[in-house]
């Protein structure tokens, strides 16, 4: 079994992105005794090189995040930090900097992405101008790279959707930026460009190197990506990691596996689905078994009495969630709600 | 690239630039302008008033009694440069404003001379004086004979070089002395040209003088003020005494060179006297009054004699006072003036501030996108302001060149420019002080209550800050003797203005909800939409409510105003004529009266005689007032609606043997005491009154008006008065009758009436640019009103744009957009209309309160605020047109901006 890719950065070239931590990231909005908690203690940790994508629903807190990511909002309480910045900390002079020269972000619409009166590559120098390094041919390279470079001379309202987000990746990776943070960048997009804009984000993680954070609704985004991140009521819940496997026959296989998130205390939240599936509510009987741990419904108010087959463990425990494995890096089995019954 | 990114951003959305620019332009121009004005105003209202000050008045005299003679023959040259030093050093506005020096030397007393066909019989006798005057050729035309040449009597002089000779000749036949006399002079004596006269010898009696009349003359220009300070020399001086006769005193003119034989003679003491006159061309009204009074605090020294000490002259003008009126006068015009403009410029700071808002938000995404993109505060900010700076220096600076170049002025100041810099700098700050943008998504629902809560507090300091001014003011008032303009008084309307329009946006969505509820019962959607957008977005702009307060209430302001200030000017004229026909001058006589009183249009005459310092004896100690005796029952019909008129009901009806009195406060009597007036008899008077003042009768402080016929009965004198007032029939035209008595009186006297004085009241500078700068502020504030109202709908439109796109959607017809352009503006002018006439009609109040109106007047009261209501509606609806033509003009093209904006959840 072969991985062609791995999760981790080319061992051959030292990475040029920037590493995403998320700890407990708390941002509370709150006015006159309104208090909303878009994100409840997030945790996120994205290695330097990595291209993953967030998924969630409307209100998720997707949104949230990537404008804190971004630098233009500050989290209320947690640890966060980009390419070694911290984010809770910074102000003014750092914020500014870490806009220019940190992160490059590309929005869902394109309007907002680019200045519709510049030229493609006027767009392209003005990150670098305004970070006051201005290099022509370093941007003529750059529309070159996301193969765009016939647009060099067009405003934005002469191309077409995906030329726009092309040019909108090439601005935001002007400033060579460690991380780039997209939102939705595909979201008004039909499916074949979505496919080609979401490529063109592999090849400039690929080719610059660039941790890629992208936060989008639309699940075949994540078919792109060697890693999914879902987010729901603001705190990272489940995971898929893909990759390729070449099998026994010579046949090249798309693998993904899912995960859910264990935070630092050994929090984790079961998918809605498992939880529809048993019924689960309130709490649930747990096991420690030498390689899993198994999740019951807590049947003690039943009607019938407690199920036939394993044993269930004697109550008392199950006001915390725990696993099997030492540390959350460890292969995850399935929930272990699958194996009841 | 920088520059580039920034030409093409400034290109991208060139309206709110364009506007912005203009807007610098004009305001720029109007800064510049009206200080300018008001410079150059005051100085024709100075001008005015000095024209209209009479010469003898307005000039500088001073004069030297006894003897002012020197035989030296450069006398006079040394005088002359002495009078031009004088003059010279008394101060440059003085040197500038002062005419050529003149003086003339004349006989005090008249010599009595014998004329050669002997005196006239209508005369009782016949005075002459002499008089040299170096510089009397230019102002006379000599109609027949010659200018009198150098007495021979002086190179007589030169020959016998002593008294013993001079003895022999007075003895003989001594050579007749020229002298020049005006023609009707001459003609009154019965003297032609070349008679000889003789005057009676000063010294040892017997021989006589002769004098030889070498000409006869007219003066050159009758209106020259030459003839103002010198009377009775066109025309003789005819004293009319009922004992004795006619007696004539005239004038001549000797050689100026004829000093050694006025010096031998010893004909009589020759005394001096001088005139500066002051021509009506000042620039520095300050600077000449300050010259004047320094030039009159002190005496003067005249170098004449070449062997005597300097004369020291002091010089006295009327101007000081004239100007020190014209001053206070320009003042509460300027005071007023400058309340009105601070509105206006106000507002155009307000509305730049909204022009630069309407600028960020049309590059909005731009700002944030490039802010997001690491675009630092500085470097955005910078941007714009750079931006700024470019839109607004070179307007601004093109406005005041303009302004400069149209409007000149002769003491420019570098003040006068600070007005126009802050407009140039204006738009550069508000651009650069404007909230960046930023792509983060805002939550109107979690910051809408802080935000209120702000609001409260700066309406609560701008409601103190209103009111804080208004107490200031009401305390101290305006301030006085300065040119600068008071601060508080400056704000104050702008700050009240402030103040309504804080209310006005409260009180704003209360009507606003009735009619909502009135209209969701309705079928329309337009109404019902467009009330609810009104309530709930709170659209109401504080900037276009305050243009449109600030507009509606000058425009309220001004035309009360106006009509107060006329009303007041009337009143003022006629306390001062105290009838509407006031004929002054020569002895009227019973007949004469008769005749006026039958003439058409007059109703009533009463006749004033004016007897001046008369004895009142009060229990024998005797005071001196003067006295007017009135034909009280007439002048009690004359004067029912003049103010401040006398109550002579009492006068007419004796109190046994003591005749009613009304006595001025100015002059206290103890009523206790016997109290009469001395003539050749004593009248016995009883104190039926005091007043402060008498219109048009009486003038000065000590005074007392009795009635004329009881007066005549009493003294048994005719008492011919000198002073008529005519009351005019309500139909007939006051200046028509005036014209007709003067014809009756054949043109002797004054006749006047006060609607001309009135007329000559608004006629003056200051006047007139009250009535322009109102003109002026009203267009202006219309103007901003009609901007600030445009740019609120351009700011609303991409709101408006993505509602109609919805319900385009929902498949509502286009014509919707005008009703809801209409809502937007219709309800704020609704509100800013009752509130702005509110403010405009309480302003008046404030500012009769606090400004002396009185030098404006000419009244001795502070005139009443008049409300006009006709002209008031008629004014506003004006207004209201106006703004309502161009609010529907400015919806179409408001509505081709929803029409732009389509997309639904494109950038905000």
């Amino acid at each position: 079994m072969t991985t062609t890719d791995t999760p981790a950065p080319r061992a051959d070239a030292p990475p040029r992105g920037g590493e995403i931590i998320c700890e407990d990231v708390v941002r509370i909005f709150s006015a006159d005794g309104i208090e909303v908690q878009a994100l409840q203690g997030l945790n996120l940790h994205v290695a330097a090189g990595d291209l993953v994508a967030i998924v969630g629903a409307s209100g998720s807190g997707k949104s949230t995040l990537l404008t804190i990511l971004s630098g233009l909002d500050t989290p209320t309480a947690g640890k966060a930090s980009v390419a070694g910045t911290d984010l809770l900390t910074m102000r003014g002079r750092a914020r500014v900097n870490y806009q220019r020269h940190t992160v490059g972000f590309v929005w869902q619409q394109t309007s907002r992405n680019l200045l519709p009166y510049l030229t493609a590559l006027e767009n392209v120098c003005l990150p670098m101008s305004l970070a006051g390094n201005a290099s022509v041919p370093h941007a003529e390279q750059l529309l070159r790279l996301l193969g765009v470079e016939h647009c060099r001379d067009r405003t934005p309202t002469e191309m077409s959707g995906g030329e726009q987000q092309r040019v909108a990746i090439a601005v935001a990776v002007a400033n060579s930026p460690q991380v780039l943070l997209a939102d939705e960048p595909t979201g008004e997009l039909d499916e074949a460009t979505s496919v080609e804009v979401l490529e063109m984000m592999r090849a400039v993680n690929a080719e610059l190197g660039v941790t890629v954070l992208i936060v989008t609704h639309d699940p075949t985004v994540s078919e792109h990506v060697r890693r999914t991140v879902q987010i729901r009521d603001g705190r990272t819940s489940t995971e898929v990691l893909r990759r390729r496997e070449t099998d026994e026959h010579g046949q090249e296989q798309h693998i993904a596996e899912e995960f859910a998130v264990l935070d630092r205390v050994g929090r984790m939240q079961l998918p809605h689905d498992f939880v529809d599936a048993l019924e689960l509510k309130d709490r649930v009987r747990l096991a420690l078994e030498p390689d899993h741990v198994g999740v019951w419904r807590d049947a003690t108010n039943d009607p019938k009495p407690a199920p036939e087959g394993d044993a269930p463990p004697s109550g008392g425990s199950n006001d915390q969630a725990g696993t099997s494995g030492a540390d959350g890096t460890g292969p995850t089995e399935p929930p272990a709600g699958e194996e009841t019954r | 690239m920088r520059l580039a990114l920034l030409r093409r951003q400034a290109a991208s959305s060139p309206g709110a630039s364009i506007a912005l620019a203009l807007i610098v332009l004009v305001a720029a121009g109007l800064f510049t302008a009206w200080p300018r004005l008001q410079q150059t105003t005051f100085n024709d209202e100075i001008n005015y008033q000095i024209e209209q000050t009479p010469a003898p008045v307005r000039a500088l005299t001073g004069g030297y009694s006894g003897w002012f003679l020197d035989q030296d023959p450069d006398a006079w040259s040394r005088l002359d440069a002495s009078l031009a030093d004088a003059v010279a050093t008394g101060g440059p506005a003085l040197a500038a404003s002062a005419g050529t020096p003149r003086y003339s030397v004349t006989s005090d007393e008249p010599l009595l001379p014998t004329l050669p066909n002997g005196l006239p019989p209508d005369l009782a006798d016949a005075g002459l004086r002499l008089r040299l005057d170096p510089g009397i050729a230019e102002h006379i035309r000599v109609v027949e004979g010659d200018l009198p040449a150098p007495s021979p009597v002086d190179d007589l002089l030169d020959e016998v070089q002593t008294p013993e000779g001079w003895e022999v000749y007075l003895d003989g036949v001594v050579p007749a002395t020229d002298i020049i006399l005006s023609v009707e002079t001459a003609e009154r004596l019965g003297l032609a040209v070349g008679d000889v006269l003789s005057l009676p010898q000063g010294f040892s009696g017997g021989t006589e003088i002769p004098l030889r009349l070498s000409g006869i003359f007219e003066p050159a220009d009758p209106a020259d003020p030459q003839w103002e300070f010198q009377l009775n020399t066109v025309r003789p001086l005819i004293i009319d005494d009922p004992n004795t006769g006619l007696h004539l005193t005239g004038t001549g003119y000797v050689n100026p060179d004829t000093v050694g034989w006025l010096t031998t003679t010893g004909l009589a003491v020759m005394s001096a006297e001088f005139w500066i006159p002051i021509e009506p061309t000042t620039t520095d009204t300050p600077a000449l009054i300050a010259d004047l009074r320094s030039f009159t605090g002190t005496p003067q020294n005249l170098d004449y004699s070449s062997h005597g000490p300097p004369v020291e002259i002091r010089f006295s003008s009327g101007l000081t006072d004239v100007l020190s009126g014209a001053t206070a006068r320009w003042q509460g015009t300027a005071a007023v003036l400058t309340m009105v403009a601070a509105g206006p410029a106000g507002v155009t700071f307000a509305i730049l501030a909204l022009g630069a808002r309407l600028a960020v938000s049309r590059r909005r995404t731009t700002l944030a996108l490039v802010s997001a993109r690491g675009g630092s505060g500085t470097q955005v900010r910078g941007m714009l302001a750079v931006e700024g700076l470019v839109l607004g220096l070179p307007a601004a600076a093109l406005g005041a060149a303009v302004a400069t170049i149209a409007v000149p002025s002769t003491q420019p100041t570098w003040t006068d420019y600070l007005l126009p810099a802050a407009a140039g700098l204006a738009p550069a700050v508000f651009l650069a002080a404007a909230p960046v943008p930023s792509l983060r998504a805002s939550r109107p629902d979690l910051s809408a209550r802080s935000t209120s809560r702000w609001r409260w507090v700066v309406e609560v300091v701008v409601l103190a800050l209103a009111a804080a001014a208004v107490y200031l003011m009401l305390q101290r008032g305006v301030g006085d003797a300065t040119a600068e303009a008071d601060p508080v008084a400056t704000a104050t309307p702008l700050l009240l203005a402030l103040a309504a329009c804080v209310i006005a946006l409260r009180l704003y969505p209360v009507p606003l909800r009735m009619v909502h509820a009135l209209t969701r019962s309705r079928r329309r959607l337009g109404g019902f939409l467009g009330s609810a957008r009104a309530i709930r977005e709170g659209s109401a702009g504080v900037v276009p409510m305050l243009a449109l307060i600030v507009g509606i209430s000058i425009a309220v302001f001004s035309t009360t105003m106006i009509t107060t200030l006329r009303s007041g000017t009337d009143s003022g004229a006629l306390a001062d004529a105290g009838a509407d026909i006031r004929m002054s001058g020569p002895v009227y006589s019973e007949e004469l009266i008769a005749q006026i009183a039958a003439t058409d249009g007059v109703t009533d005459v009463a006749a004033v005689t004016a007897i001046p310092n008369t004895p009142l004896s009060e229990d024998g100690t005797i005071r001196r007032l003067d006295l007017y005796a009135v034909d009280s029952p007439a002048l009690a019909r004359i004067q029912t609606d003049v103010p401040g008129a006398l109550d002579v009901s009492e006068l007419a009806t004796p109190d046994g043997d003591a005749m009613p009195v009304v006595v001025s406060t100015g002059h206290e009597v103890d009523t206790e005491v016997p109290l009469g007036l001395v003539f050749s008899d004593a009248v016995p008077v009883t104190v039926v009154g005091q007043a402060e003042a008498a219109s048009g009768v009486a003038e000065g402080r000590s005074w007392a008006v009795v009635d004329l016929g009881l007066l005549r009965e009493a003294t048994d004198q005719r008492l011919a008065p000198r002073l008529l007032l005519v009351d005019v029939a309500d139909d007939a035209d006051p200046a028509l009758v005036a014209e007709t008595l003067h014809d009756v009186v054949s043109g002797e006297g004054q006749v006047t009436s006060p609607a001309q004085n009135a007329a000559d009241v608004f006629a003056s500078p200051s006047a007139g640019s009250m009535i322009r700068g109102f003109v002026i502020a009203l267009v202006v504030s219309v103007l901003l009103s009609i901007v600030a109202l445009v740019m609120t709908l351009v700011l609303a439109a991409p709101a408006r744009g993505r509602l109609m796109a919805v319900l385009r959607t929902l498949g509502v017809g286009p014509g919707l957009t005008r009703s809801l352009v209409a809502w937007e503006t219709a309800p704020l002018t609704v509100v800013a209309l009752v509130v702005g006439t509110a403010l405009g009609l309480a302003l008046p109040q404030l500012v009769g309160a606090t400004v002396d109106l009185r030098p404006f007047t000419g009244d001795d009261a502070q005139p009443t605020i008049i409300y006009e209501p006709l002209l008031l509606v008629g004014v506003i609806a004006g207004v209201v047109a106006i703004l309502a033509g161009c609010v529907v003009l400015a919806s179409g093209i408001a509505r081709r901006l929803s029409m732009s904006v389509l997309r639904i959840g494109d950038a905000q």
